[in-house]
């Protein structure tokens, strides 16, 4: 090879190094349908929180306890969400999570749904301002809130196994519901999900 | 043979060599910030930080150091976002790249994206596990204690043979969440975990068993039940007595943690050696580290009428410097090979032409560096107190003592609240002389 193409070819590479570079600056945006499953780094993401509540609280209303407690007092249970603890290896937004639960059994229209402590207060400060400033005809009396009859509890746990790079990730979610008038369980549920991770083992 | 094109071919190599290594060394960077967190002047070394250009490899020691600045504001959200992104990076660099290896081997080390040495990696999930404790999010704690296991258990797992496959304080700090949480069991086996860590570290370096991980496992091994374990360790120990837990649960307890120092910094040690029969010089760096003498030794705390000195716990110093001790074979070998390459090119070169063998003989002494990259705003050691007290408000006074153990500088943290069966974690970072930072 003579020296003038070999001088050539320094001219062009940095010309080629550069178009490369430039290449990876532009920001790319794909609108994704929310339902559309894409796993990127393998933890808990936003499919897993919709399906496991999905699921769980389908099968939730599915058992006798509904129908035992309309036999029992002819009205629809009442549920409230307790705390989700995530004792998971990652940092799980429950927040969604516990949306998605709410959203779902609201929805079944099979139980009536008691807002949470936190929002109970913010309603309580509302009526309250009512009292004072509303329209006597409009304002709604305090002490007529619905006591709820059923307390959801749970857990998110994960197990993970590893091995050089690959990963067995495995997450159960325990639900639990709880009679509030006798602290008597009256449905558990649990969901496995399991997934295997192969970490890439090259990189640019 | 046209002199002049290969004289230009040579520079041109010397230019490609020159652009692609960042020549100055990334220790020397850092004085300014770390004189800087001296004076006491946190905005003063942040910006500084932020200021400096951080070439895309050199991300990972951005994140950590910045996480480490933003935590001594007390700017915990906001340092665990740090880290998070961090702990992310470091996720990334997992795969090997070719590119990078090869840029490695070509020109030097420091070339490469900076994954972190393993200590470090595991320091990341430990102080944002702290953050989290000073926030009060005992949840979010505990999913980074099961990431440290989780990192710990990947680290013996890849390391053959490995120098530290454990860490003694990262256990002894998730048997410190687990406990607080009332799991007991996972306490019990993380306090285990810890005391073969210090076992482990004893044979590389002189570290001392805490007095308190003594204390810990005897009293819940007792709690739960484990006669012969416990009486092995009052043996082993030679200790008679021990906080009862059932006693303990009534009171609370106050967690002080004093990061005391900065850890070393690795600096850069060369040979330069001229190889006949031409006189090309060939030239080998290896990084060493240099010790940051610690103006602090020990911290006195007084709080109820209790007067407490804390104990060391983790001796990052001592961890960063025999670390680096075992890679030195590979980074040795490493920098052979391309004392071979460099000497190999700039001979070619001068076959062709005298003045393009010398330029890329010079090019290849300049681009030969160490790597000196290492997050040096980790303290130099990790001490801890653990005072058990009846619940209420106390007055917290903190001796910083001087290495002969005379008392330095005093400090106060009024106020502090512990709650029955609870522990309430307050640390503080003490860089030098007469300089506090850090304290919440």
């Amino acid at each position: 090879m003579s020296i003038n193409r070999f001088c050539s070819l320094f001219a062009v590479l940095p010309m080629l190094v550069m178009l490369i570079m430039l290449n990876g600056c532009s920001t790319q945006v794909n609108r994704i349908d929310p339902d559309e499953v894409k796993d990127l780094s393998g933890a808990w993401n936003d499919t897993d929180s919709r399906l496991v509540s999905e699921e769980m609280i389908a099968d939730m209303l599915e058992r006798p306890w509904v129908g035992d407690f309309r036999a029992k007092t002819g009205k629809r249970p009442a549920v409230i969400v307790g705390t989700l603890r995530n004792l998971s290896h990652e940092h799980i937004n429950v927040n969604t999570f516990v949306a998605d639960i709410e959203r779902t059994l609201v929805n079944s229209g099979r139980v009536d749904f008691v807002a949470s402590a936190l929002e109970r207060q913010e309603i309580r400060e509302e009526r309250k301002d009512q009292d004072l400033n509303a329209r006597e005809e409009t304002r709604k009396a305090m002490g007529q809130e619905l006591g709820a009859d059923y307390m959801l509890k749970g857990e998110i746990n994960t197990i993970i196994d590893h091995a050089s790079k690959d990963q067995v990730r495995f997450y159960q979610v325990d639900l639990t519901l709880i009679s509030l008038a006798d602290n008597r369980k009256v449905w558990l549920g649990q969901k496995k999900i399991k997934k295997f991770v192969q970490r890439s083992k090259l990189r640019y | 043979m046209n002199i002049f094109s290969s004289a230009r071919q040579g520079l041109l190599l010397v230019l490609l060599l020159l652009s692609v290594s960042g020549c100055a060394s990334y220790s020397n960077s850092f004085a300014p910030i770390a004189a800087d967190l001296a004076k006491d002047d946190l905005n003063g070394a942040l910006s500084l930080l932020d200021k400096a250009k951080t070439p895309g490899r050199d991300r990972l020691l951005f994140l950590m150091n910045r996480g480490m600045l933003l935590r001594m504001q007390g700017e915990f959200e906001s340092s665990n976002e740090m880290f998070s992104a961090a702990k992310q990076v470091v996720e990334e660099l997992n795969a090997l790249s070719l590119r990078e290896q090869s840029t490695a081997l070509a020109i030097n080390d420091g070339t490469r994206s900076y994954a972190g040495a393993p200590y470090e990696q595991v320091m990341l999930n430990l102080y944002s596990a702290m953050n989290y404790l000073a926030l009060g999010q005992l949840n979010q704690a505990r999913v980074e204690a099961l990431q440290v296991d989780l990192r710990l258990g990947e680290l013996a797992d890849r390391s053959l043979g490995a120098l530290f496959e454990s860490d003694p304080f990262g256990r002894y700090l998730t048997a410190l969440i687990y406990e607080s949480g009332g799991e007991q069991s996972d306490a019990m086996i993380a306090y285990r975990s810890a005391y073969e860590a210090y076992r482990q570290h004893q044979k590389s370096y002189p570290l001392d068993l805490p007095r308190q991980l003594k204390l810990d496992l005897l009293r819940t091994s007792e709690a739960l039940g484990l006669v012969e374990e416990n009486h092995q360790y009052a043996k082993e120990f030679d200790l008679k007595s021990w906080p009862n837990s059932e006693v303990l649960r009534q009171q609370g307890e106050l967690i002080f943690l004093f990061n005391n120092g900065l850890a070393p910094i690795k600096i850069e040690q060369s040979v330069t050696l001229p190889v006949p029969p031409r006189g090309q010089l060939v030239r080998v760096t290896l990084p060493a580290y240099l010790r940051r003498p610690a103006s602090f030794s020990k911290a006195r705390l007084r709080i109820g009428g209790l007067e407490v000195v804390t104990e060391t716990f983790e001796n990052i110093e001592e961890m960063a410097i025999a670390e680096l001790e075992r890679n030195q074979p590979a980074i040795l070998a490493r920098a052979t090979a391309r004392v071979m390459l460099k000497y190999q090119m700039s001979k070619q070169a001068g076959k062709q032409n005298d003045l393009a063998g010398l330029l890329v003989n010079v090019a290849g002494l300049f681009t030969e560096r160490a790597d000196t990259r290492s997050w040096m705003s980790l303290p130099a050691s990790i001490q801890l107190a653990r005072i058990a007290l009846p619940p209420g408000e106390y007055d917290l006074e903190t001796e910083l003592l001087g290495p002969a153990g005379e008392s330095v500088k005093t400090l106060t943290f009024p106020q502090v609240r512990l709650a029955a069966g609870k522990m309430t974690f307050i640390s503080c970072h003490a860089v030098a002389e007469g300089s506090l930072l850090g304290r919440h």
